[in-house]
C-alpha cells in the first residue's frame, strides 16, 4: 500500500507535465511549425552538400538518408526539455532548499517532469517529421531491423539524454556557473551527432567518439542507416544502457554530496 | 498644492479564458472574452506633502492604479495628472521626478554592493557628481546603511535590502515617493524603523508619501490619509483617524472578577467568552455607551481587574472589505 | 548636452554589468577560452569538410574561416556587453518590465545594456583572428581591408534588428520566449554554411526573411567582389530591419502598457 502511495505522487508529476504542455497549445503547435522549417532548411543544406559533391552516395549515405538522419536528431532534441536549466536555476537561487525538505526525490521528480511530455511531443514531433520528409525529400528503404530499432534507440536516447542533462546541472552546486560547460559540451556534441554536418561525411574516426561519448549516445536513432543486423542495434543498445546506468550513478553522488553544500545568501 | 489629480479614472480589462466545456488538447484552444473592470471611475487629490495610505483587499485595483500613475498603463478612460505631467504619455518626463519602490521587485543589483547601484541610479538621473555626493552622504545618515554599503546586496538582511532601495529611489529627490508593500517581510524593529525614516523624510523634504500596504501598522504609524479602495472602487477617502472614528461601533471590555461567576449576562452586552473568573465582553456602542455599562458592572462585581479596547484598525478594515 | 548624459550613463551601466560579471571570476577565464575553443573546433568540421569536397561553388575553406569569423566577430559585439538584447522576451514573461519602465530612460537600450555575456569576449578574440587569418590568405587589396568595418557596423544593425524583433514576439504570443530563442538559432544556424548553398527561394528567405546570409556570407562576398549593388542592399537591409524591430518593440510595449497582455497583471 506504501508502495502505491509512493508510486502515485511520482505519476502525478508525470501527468502535471503533461498537463503544461497542453495548456499552452500555441506554443506547442509554433515550435512544431518551427521544427517542420529547421528539417526543411536544413534538408535543402544538407542535399545540395551531397550534390555539389558530385556523389550520390558517400559510403552507401545518400542525402535522403542525411536527411533523415538530421531529423531524428532533432526529435530527441525537441522531446527534451530545459531540464538543465530548470536544475540549474533552481540549485543557484536556493529554491531547491524548498524541494530538500519534501517526502519526495527532487532528482526523481525532475527526471519525471522531463520525460512526461515526452510521449505527447513525440508523436507530435514525429508525425511533423514524417509528413515534411516524405513530401519534400522522399523515404529512405528502411529495414525492418530499422522500423523496429526506432522506438527503443529514441526511449533509451532520451532517457540518457535527460540523465546527461542533469548531471552537467548539477555540477552548480560546485561551480558559480556551469552555463560555459554546458555551452562548449552542446557545441562539440553537435559535431559527433550529426547536427553540424552529417556523420558520413566525416573520417570514421568521429563515429568512434560518437559510440564512446555519453552525450551523444542518446542521438544513436539518427544513425539509424548504420543498422544492418540485430548485433548492430543490440551494440547501440548496450551503449546507451550502459551509459544511462553509469550517469545514474554518477547523478546519485553529485547530488548526495551537493545537497550537503546547498549555501545561504541573505539572512 | 495639488500635486496628483485623478479623475474618472478607469481601467477595463480584456482577457480570454478557457471556455468552460473545454476538453482535452484541443479544448484548450477555444477562448472567450471577457472583460474585467480593475479601475472603475475613480477621482481623487493629493496635495504635495501629503502622506497618503492607498489600500484596499487583493484584487481591488491598487496596484492598476499605481501602473497608472506611474506610466506603465494607460486607462480605458479618465485622466491623471502628476506633477502637471500626463504619465502615460510623458512617462520618462515624470520619471525625473517621482521615485518608485516595489517590496517584492528589487532594483537594485543582487551581486554587487549598493553604492555601485547608486552611481548606476545616479547617471540614469542624469544628477551631477557634486549633487549626487551630497545627497547620497544625507541620505546615508538617515537610514543609518553606512556599514553595509559596500557588501554585496545579496548579503544583506531584508530590512537592510529594503533601505538601499529606498535610498536608490531618493538619490535624484523626487517629489513624490510611490511604495509598493515596502514593508513586507520586514520584522516588527525594521518596520518601525523604516516607518521612522519614511516620516522624516516627508517632515524634512515634503516628499508626497503614495504609500500601499496590507499592515495596517504602516497605515497608522505614516499616512495622515487614507483611500480605500475595493472592486475597483473608492469606498473611503478621509484621514485615517477617521477611519477609527467613523467605524468603530463596538468596544470590548475584558473583565476580572474577584468571586467566581457563572453565568453573566447584561443588556445590550454580548459575551464573548465566560470563564470562571473573568468575561469578555463586546459592546456594541451605538446602542448603549460604554459608561452605563461600566457602571452598572461595577455597582454589582467586585472587580479585579478591567481592560477596555477599540477593535484594531486591522479589524475596522476588513470589515469595511467585507461589507463592501 | 543630452547625449552626453546618455553616454555616461550607458558607460556606468556597461561598467555596472562587467563588475557584476567579475565578481564570479573564476568562470570568466574559462568561459572565453571555452568559447574559442568552441569556435575552433568547427573550423575544424569545415577543414574536414574541405578535404572531401575541395570548394562548394567557388567557397573553400580560407572563405569558411571568413564566414566563421565574421560572424563569431558580430556575435561577440553585440552579446558582450549587450546580452539583453536576448533576455526582452524573458523579461516580458517575468513581469520584470516594468522596472525598466519607470526609470527616466529609453526601455528598450535599458534592456539591451542590463547584462553582459562576458564569454562573448571569446567569439570576439576568434572572430578578430580568424578574420585576420582570412585576410592574411587572400592577399586583399586596401578597399577591402576598408569595407570590412563598414560592413561590420550593418552586420550588427541587422543582427541586433533581428534578435529585437523575434525577442518582442512575446508581446502577442505568450510565454514565447523558447520561440524567440528558435527563431534566433534558425538566423545563426544556417549563417555558419558556405553562401553558394543557398539558392532560389531558400536564398531569399535567409536574406530577407531570416537574414542569415547578411550577416556571413553576403558581407563575404562584398569583399570579395566589391559590388556597389550588393553593399547598398546591405546598407537599406541594415537600416530596414533596425527601424522595423524597433518599431515592433515600441508598438509591442503599447500593448504591454494596455495590460491586456495575456498572463500579464
Amino acid at each position: 500500500m506504501n508502495l502505491k502511495k509512493k508510486l502515485k505522487k511520482y505519476t502525478e508529476v508525470i501527468s502535471i507535465a503533461q498537463n503544461e504542455l497542453f495548456a499552452s497549445p500555441s506554443n506547442y503547435i509554433a515550435r512544431l511549425f518551427i521544427h517542420a522549417l529547421r528539417i526543411s532548411v536544413f534538408g535543402i543544406i544538407y542535399s545540395f552538400v551531397f550534390n555539389e559533391s558530385g556523389k550520390t552516395t558517400i559510403d552507401g549515405f545518400t542525402a535522403v538518408n542525411a536527411v533523415w538522419s538530421l531529423a531524428l536528431v532533432q526529435i530527441i532534441y525537441q522531446c527534451s526539455r530545459n531540464t538543465f536549466t530548470q536544475i540549474k536555476d533552481e540549485i543557484l537561487s536556493g529554491q531547491i532548499e524548498t524541494k530538500l525538505n519534501k517526502p519526495y526525490s527532487f532528482i526523481v521528480f525532475s527526471f519525471l517532469d522531463a520525460i512526461g511530455q515526452a510521449p505527447a511531443k513525440f508523436l507530435g514531433f514525429a508525425a511533423v517529421t514524417i509528413a515534411v520528409l516524405i513530401t519534400f525529400f522522399g523515404v529512405p528503404d528502411f529495414s525492418i531491423i530499422q522500423l523496429v530499432g526506432f522506438l527503443p534507440l529514441f526511449i533509451l536516447g532520451l532517457i540518457l539524454q535527460t540523465l546527461n542533462l542533469q548531471l552537467i546541472a548539477l555540477s552548480a552546486f560546485w561551480i558559480e556557473n556551469p552555463d560555459p560547460v554546458f555551452w562548449i559540451t552542446s557545441k562539440l556534441t553537435w559535431i559527433v551527432n550529426g547536427t553540424f554536418v552529417p556523420l558520413a561525411i566525416l573520417p570514421i574516426a568521429f563515429r568512434t567518439v560518437s559510440d564512446s561519448f555519453p552525450l551523444s549516445a542518446p542521438f544513436f536513432m539518427g544513425r539509424i542507416f548504420e543498422i544492418n543486423s540485430i548485433s548492430d542495434l543490440g551494440k547501440f543498445l548496450l551503449i546507451q544502457l550502459v551509459w544511462i546506468m553509469i550517469i545514474m550513478f554518477f547523478i546519485r553522488i553529485a547530488y548526495r554530496k551537493g545537497i550537503t553544500k546547498v549555501s545561504i545568501n541573505g539572512g | 498644492m495639488e500635486q496628483i489629480v485623478v479623475s474618472k479614472l478607469t481601467k477595463v480589462f480584456e482577457t480570454k479564458i478557457k471556455s468552460k466545456d473545454a476538453k482535452g488538447f484541443f479544448g484548450n484552444l477555444k477562448t472567450e472574452k471577457r472583460e474585467i473592470v480593475a479601475v472603475d471611475n475613480i477621482s481623487f487629490t493629493v496635495n504635495k506633502g501629503e502622506t497618503l495610505a492607498f489600500i484596499g483587499p487583493n484584487g481591488a485595483g491598487k496596484s492598476t492604479t499605481i501602473k497608472m500613475l506611474t506610466g506603465i498603463l494607460y486607462p480605458t478612460s479618465g485622466s491623471a495628472s502628476i506633477i502637471g505631467i500626463n504619465p502615460w504619455q510623458e512617462r520618462q518626463k515624470l520619471a525625473f521626478r517621482i521615485g518608485t519602490v516595489f517590496g517584492q521587485k528589487s532594483q537594485l543589483s543582487f551581486h554587487l554592493p549598493a553604492e555601485d547601484s547608486f552611481r548606476l541610479f545616479a547617471r540614469i538621473y542624469e544628477l551631477e557628481d557634486t549633487e549626487y555626493k551630497k545627497r547620497l552622504g544625507e541620505l546615508i545618515e538617515i537610514f543609518n546603511i553606512e556599514e553595509y554599503l559596500k557588501q554585496p546586496l545579496r548579503k544583506l538582511s531584508l530590512g537592510q535590502r529594503m533601505r538601499c532601495e529606498i535610498v536608490a529611489s531618493l538619490l535624484h529627490n523626487p517629489e513624490i515617493i510611490f511604495l509598493d508593500e515596502p514593508t513586507i517581510g520586514l520584522d516588527v524593529v525594521a518596520k518601525r524603523d523604516l516607518r521612522d525614516v519614511l516620516r522624516n523624510i516627508n517632515k524634512e523634504w515634503n516628499t508626497t508619501i503614495f504609500l500601499t500596504s496590507h499592515d495596517t501598522g504602516d497605515i497608522e504609524a505614516l499616512c495622515k490619509r487614507t483611500i480605500i479602495i475595493n472592486h475597483g472602487k473608492m469606498i473611503y477617502d478621509d484621514k485615517t483617524l477617521n477611519l477609527k472614528r467613523k467605524y468603530i461601533t463596538v468596544k470590548r471590555l475584558y473583565i476580572r472578577f474577584e468571586e467566581k461567576i457563572d453565568d453573566f449576562k447584561m443588556d445590550d452586552v454580548t459575551v464573548l467568552v465566560q470563564g470562571r473568573y473573568g468575561v469578555s465582553l463586546e459592546v456594541n456602542t451605538t446602542k448603549r455607551n460604554i459608561r452605563s455599562v461600566l457602571e452598572e458592572i461595577i455597582k454589582k462585581y467586585s472587580i479585579v481587574d478591567i481592560n477596555v479596547e477599540d477593535p484594531s484598525l486591522e479589524e475596522i478594515i476588513s470589515n469595511i472589505y467585507e461589507q463592501d | 548636452m543630452r547625449i552626453k548624459k546618455q553616454i555616461l550613463w550607458l558607460y556606468e551601466l556597461m561598467n555596472f554589468n562587467l563588475k557584476s560579471v567579475f565578481e564570479y571570476k573564476s568562470a570568466f577565464l574559462m568561459q572565453v577560452i571555452g568559447m574559442m575553443i568552441n569556435n575552433c573546433a568547427f573550423i575544424f568540421v569545415w577543414y574536414l569538410f574541405f578535404q572531401i569536397f575541395t570548394s562548394v561553388n567557388g567557397w573553400g575553406f580560407k572563405e569558411m574561416i571568413g564566414i566563421n569569423g565574421f560572424v563569431a566577430l558580430v556575435y561577440g559585439i553585440v552579446f558582450t556587453m549587450g546580452n539583453g538584447i536576448r533576455k526582452i522576451s524573458r523579461n516580458v514573461t517575468y513581469g520584470q518590465l516594468d522596472k525598466y519602465l519607470v526609470i527616466p530612460k529609453n526601455p528598450l537600450l535599458s534592456i539591451i545594456f542590463s547584462d553582459a555575456h562576458i564569454s562573448a569576449i571569446g567569439d570576439l578574440f576568434f572572430g578578430i583572428i580568424s578574420l585576420v587569418i582570412y585576410y592574411a590568405m587572400s592577399n586583399f587589396n586596401f578597399m577591402q581591408i576598408l569595407v570590412l568595418p563598414i560592413l561590420i557596423v550593418f552586420a550588427v544593425m541587422i543582427f541586433a534588428g533581428f534578435i529585437i524583433f523575434a525577442q518582442s514576439v512575446v508581446f502577442w504570443i505568450p510565454n514565447s520566449d523558447e520561440l524567440s530563442d528558435t527563431l534566433f538559432e534558425f538566423m545563426l544556424g544556417p549563417s555558419l554554411y558556405p553562401n553558394s548553398t543557398f539558392t532560389g527561394i531558400i536564398r531569399i528567405f535567409f536574406s530577407f526573411f531570416i537574414p542569415a546570409l547578411f550577416i556571413s556570407g553576403i558581407p563575404i562576398n562584398i569583399i570579395l567582389n566589391l559590388d556597389i549593388i550588393e553593399i547598398l542592399t546591405m546598407v537599406v537591409v541594415a537600416i530596414a530591419w533596425l527601424f522595423f524591430a524597433v518599431k515592433m518593440f515600441n508598438w509591442g510595449l503599447r500593448r504591454y502598457e494596455s495590460g491586456n497582455l495575456v498572463g500579464i497583471r
